[in-house]
């Protein structure tokens, strides 16, 4: 059966090509990496038919995880299911491995890419909050050979929406590895345990030295627009020691920083109430480590 | 478009539209009817094949994707004349009823046995939530993966 999505199917094997084909196509081109989440969009005519899908699992830079200078960079062609076989990075971003091994199943990790979860800009998106907490930045190409690089919380700008220009593609995402000192969580609450979109998801970072909290990184997922990170909870942490903790407000300004609404998984003051006690929770957790 | 590829062991070449989809071109080019179409939009795990070894949603996968790539299913896994051990371990044990999600279940229990032929409970459980199943109450499935992982 063909559902009349997309006209032509393109394979380059370099970025060249990539840049080629979408100068060709202007908006008309759709770049495709896993597709779980754009070729639904296509077959459910959430989106108009294209006239090209260009897919880039077949270029070679774009399938790795590399560690390069204190940072990890992990392609745009790879698949959640390469990030959980890495036990690199479940050793230090067990938060990034937990949230990823929450996604879905099996059968979609094994096609679907971290980098396509972050430009589907999903505000559930799994593999986002613990990016914000690492403060991860995105690499982007242009058709004219230019490379920059943006912090992700810039880089995605809203509902399903990213600041990518027509003729550019993300070739990675990329964070500075965390050192020990920090300790890390992540929960996602759905309505199943798995194949669940997040109902509320969070990820957080502490760092704890001689006692005291010296950082604190907060980022919630599925109660805005985009992933928020709860600045002033984070700020409000940091000199408390690890026994008067609980007396920080972070739960409450973690609330006052997010605007939930109510859909059809939950209601808007259900996920208010899960932000309070998942941000309570995890810190407790957290530092009950130290 | 031409797109050739391996299945069940066998090279194959076809002429495919741009936009067809693998699940279709299995079952009606191909004519394996094994692989089964439940939900079309990935979330049942009917149509599970494996590709390159590893289980996928066949529903959700353009047909050029998998151009010089290998597919197992079902039919490349186990057929009446010569039934895998865990499909026979399901059918004793009461773990198809209706049938439809038990060839995805099949592949995706077969993927995790040739990762790990020593499964525990957990690991069976993880590997299969991404199929769906009516009628069985998924313990009896449960129990036979087991049994033929131990």
């Amino acid at each position: 059966m063909t559902l009349n999505m997309w006209k032509k199917y393109h394979t380059p094997l370099k970025v060249s090509e990539v840049h080629e084909l979408l100068q060709y196509y202007g908006d008309k081109a759709r770049i495709i990496a896993g597709g779980t989440d754009l070729f639904l969009d296509l077959s459910e005519k959430r989106i108009e038919p294209v006239e090209a899908l260009v897919d880039v699992t077949h270029i070679p830079d774009f399938q790795s995880i590399e560690i390069n200078g204190g940072k990890v960079y992990i392609g745009a062609g790879v698949t959640f299911a390469q990030i959980l076989r890495s036990s690199y990075l479940k050793q230090v971003v067990p938060s990034l491995h937990k949230a990823v091994h929450m996604i879905a199943s099996r059968q979609i990790r094994n096609i679907a890419t971290l980098v396509g979860n972050l430009v589907n800009a999903s505000p559930a998106a799994d593999g986002a909050p613990p990016l914000y907490t690492y403060n991860a930045a995105v690499h982007i190409m242009s058709g004219q050979g230019d490379k920059r690089e943006m912090p992700i919380e810039k880089f995605v700008l809203g509902v399903r929406k990213v600041d990518l220009q027509p003729d550019e593609i993300v070739s990675a995402v990329s964070f500075p590895i965390p050192d020990e000192s920090w300790r890390m969580s992540f929960r996602k609450i759905g309505l199943r345990r798995s194949m669940a979109i997040a109902v509320t998801n969070i990820a957080i970072m502490i760092r704890v030295q001689n006692d005291v909290i010296t950082g604190a990184r907060i980022a919630l997922g599925a109660v805005a627009p985009t992933v928020v990170r709860a600045l002033r909870a984070e700020q409000a942490l940091i000199g408390f020691t690890t026994a008067e903790a609980g007396k920080c407000e972070a739960p409450e300004l973690a609330v006052s920083s997010v605007k939930p609404i109510d859909d059809l998984r939950a209601s808007a003051s259900y996920r208010l109430t899960l932000v309070r006690n998942l941000v309570r929770n995890q810190l407790n957790t957290l530092l009950e480590r130290y | 478009m031409q797109i050739e590829f391996v299945i069940n062991n066998e090279n194959v070449q076809l002429e495919i539209e741009p936009d067809e989809i693998l699940v279709s071109i299995i079952r009606a080019k191909l004519g394996l009817t094994g692989t089964k179409i439940g939900c079309s939009e990935g979330e049942c795990g009917a149509c599970t094949v494996l590709l390159d070894g590893l289980p996928v949603n066949s529903c959700l996968i353009p047909a050029a994707k998998v151009h010089q790539r290998e597919i197992t299913t079902i039919e490349g896994i186990g057929n009446m004349q010569h039934p895998h051990p865990l499909q026979i371990a399901i059918a004793q044990a009461g773990g198809s009823q209706c049938g439809y999600c038990s060839p995805g279940i099949v592949v995706s229990a077969y993927a995790l046995l040739q990762e790990d032929a020593h499964s525990t409970k957990e690991d069976v459980i993880d590997a299969l939530t991404g199929n769906l199943c009516r009628c069985t109450g998924y313990n009896k499935i449960l129990s036979a993966v087991l049994e033929v992982s131990k």
